[in-house]
């Protein structure tokens, strides 16, 4: 079963004014999985997704969503 | 273009040896250029010179190292192998069939298994890097 996840990381990164690569450098991954994250064509594992919450300062609920 | 100079080395790399095994392919098609044996020699160089920059580049930036190799980049680079290691079995059985009918040189069939085997995955990760999956 492939689900389309629902991705507000671009929205919470924007809060926490960091660019991509400033995230990126943060959590030791490349620009281009953050942007790629973003755009809903990659999807992380639990780990990266536990990463980027703490270091957004948020839940991985507030993050990725699953459509209804 | 990235600003890691280990995923920069990597992508310059792999296109490196793309671009020498497509050179070589094509001047034993068109007979033209050096002997099959200095093309041979030429890939391997482009190879290892690759492999050496890429270790003293994973020495000298270790926070670069680890972003190239994240998450992303890791499954870009293991989709490259099992398509490398399709890629091989699929030429393998096309070169047996050319070899058991007669219309391949056997030792010319193995020796072409070679850049087959060390090609195709430098080739899926660029194409990985040109569409945008990975850096």
């Amino acid at each position: 079963m492939t689900t389309k996840l629902i991705v507000h990381l671009r929205v919470y990164r924007a809060q926490a004014k960091l660019t991509q690569a400033e995230l990126a450098n943060l959590i030791g991954v490349s620009r281009k999985t953050i942007n790629t994250i973003e755009n809903g064509v990659f999807t992380p594992s639990t780990t990266l997704a536990l990463t980027l919450a703490k270091a957004l300062n948020c839940s991985v609920h507030d993050l990725f969503a699953l459509p209804e | 273009m990235s600003a890691n100079p280990v995923s920069r080395a990597r992508l310059f790399g792999s296109a490196a040896i793309v671009i020498t095994t497509l050179a070589a392919l094509i001047a034993a098609v068109l007979s033209i250029g050096p002997s099959g044996l200095v093309w041979a020699g030429i890939i391997g160089a482009v190879a290892l010179g690759y492999a050496a920059l890429s270790f003293v580049l994973h020495l000298s930036y270790p926070d670069a190292a680890e972003a190239a190799w994240d998450e992303q980049n890791t499954v870009a680079h293991r989709d490259s192998l099992i398509f490398g290691f399709w890629a091989v079995l699929w030429v393998f059985l096309v070169f047996l069939a050319l070899s058991l009918t007669g219309r391949m040189d056997p030792a010319m069939a193995f020796y072409w298994l070679g850049p087959v085997l060390g090609a195709v995955p430098p080739a899926h990760y660029v194409v990985s890097v040109l569409r945008g999956r990975a850096e």
